[in-house]
C-alpha cells in the first residue's frame, strides 16, 4: 500500500509488474490524469490537460475514483513551429482538435495535452 | 510561451540512447517480476546492463551540459548502490517488523478472548476502510473500451496493491 507521500515512481513500479495489456513500461512514458473527457466533442481548440504526480484527492463519481492513463506509441512526432521544435510521444485526432502528448510544461498557450 | 517552456527536440542519437536504455530497464524489471523474490544471476546481469546504458546516456548529457561539482547530482550508478543498500536495510527492518507484529497478535489473542473485534492485521499493516480507484488506460482519445485496472486505496491515502 502506498503512503500519502507516494508519487508517480511507485505507481510506475506497480504497473511495470503487471502482465499482458495491463503492463505499462517506462518506454511507454505513461502520464496520469485526474480528468479526461469521455466524448470526442469535448476536445476542442482550447483543450489542455496536465498530468498529475500525486494521486490524493482524485475526483470521484458516485462509486469510484478514476485516473486516466495515456501512453506513448513507438516512434515520436516532431513538430516545428517558427524557430522552435518539440518532440511528442503520441498524437490523437478526435473530432475538432489534434491532441499531442508531450512533456510537462509549466506554462503554455498551446492547446496541447501534455 | 517562452523558449524556456519548450521541450527541446532531442538529437536522434539521444532518442536512440534513452530509448534503448529504457528498454533495458523495462526488460530488467520484467525479469525481476518473473522470478519474484528470488535473485538470479540473469536478472542481476540485466540490471547491470540497464545501469550501464543509463550511465552512458548520463555521461553523454553531462558532457554537453556540465554543472559545477558542488551542484552535481548523484549518478545513476551511485543511486543504484544506495538503493541496493537501502533495500537490504528495508528487508531487514521489514522482517523484524513482521516478527514483532506476529508476537503482538499472539499476545492479543492470549489476552483478549474477543480479539476478533479488534482491527485485524493484513500483509500491509492493520486493516482500514478502503475504496476502489479505477485506472483507465486509454489507447485512443477518447477510448470507449479502455483497459481498466482496479486498485484499492485506504481512505485518505492513495494505495496501489503492491502484491501484484
Amino acid at each position: 500500500m502506498l503512503s500519502e507521500s507516494s508519487k508517480t515512481a511507485e505507481v510506475l513500479w506497480n504497473f511495470s509488474r503487471f502482465k499482458d495489456e495491463k503492463r505499462i513500461t517506462l518506454k511507454q512514458n505513461p502520464h496520469f490524469y485526474k480528468c479526461l473527457p469521455r466524448s470526442k466533442e469535448a476536445y476542442r481548440n482550447d483543450f489542455r490537460g496536465d498530468p498529475v504526480e500525486r494521486f490524493l484527492d482524485t475526483p470521484k463519481d458516485a462509486r469510484t475514483s478514476e485516473i486516466y492513463v495515456l501512453t506513448d506509441r513507438p516512434g515520436q512526432v516532431y513538430l516545428e513551429y517558427g524557430q522552435n521544435a518539440r518532440a511528442f510521444g503520441n498524437v490523437w485526432l478526435p473530432e475538432h482538435a489534434i491532441i499531442f502528448k508531450g512533456s510537462c510544461l509549466t506554462s503554455s498557450n498551446l492547446p496541447f495535452l501534455t | 510561451m517562452t523558449s524556456n517552456d519548450i521541450h527541446p527536440m532531442p538529437r536522434s542519437d539521444d532518442s536512440f540512447l534513452i530509448g534503448s536504455a529504457l528498454e533495458l530497464v523495462d526488460d530488467a524489471l520484467k525479469s525481476a517480476t518473473e522470478v519474484e523474490k528470488k535473485t538470479t544471476k540473469q536478472v542481476d546481469e540485466k540490471f547491470e546492463a540497464a545501469t550501464n546504458a543509463l550511465s552512458r546516456y548520463e555521461e553523454d548529457c553531462r558532457g554537453r551540459d556540465p554543472v559545477p561539482d558542488h551542484r552535481r547530482a548523484n549518478t545513476v550508478r551511485e543511486r543504484m548502490t544506495t538503493a541496493k543498500e537501502k533495500d537490504k536495510s528495508s528487508s531487514n527492518k521489514l522482517n523484524a517488523m513482521k516478527e514483532t507484529l506476529r508476537m503482538t497478535v499472539s499476545v492479543a489473542h492470549a489476552i483478549l478472548p474477543s480479539a476478533h473485534t479488534c482491527p485485524q492485521p493484513n500483509p500491509d499493516g492493520w486493516s482500514k476502510p478502503t475504496e476502489v480507484v479505477k485506472f483507465l488506460i486509454f489507447k485512443s482519445l477518447p477510448d470507449d473500451a479502455p483497459v481498466v485496472v482496479n486498485r484499492e486505496r485506504q481512505l485518505g491515502l492513495f494505495g496501489v496493491d503492491s502484491s501484484i
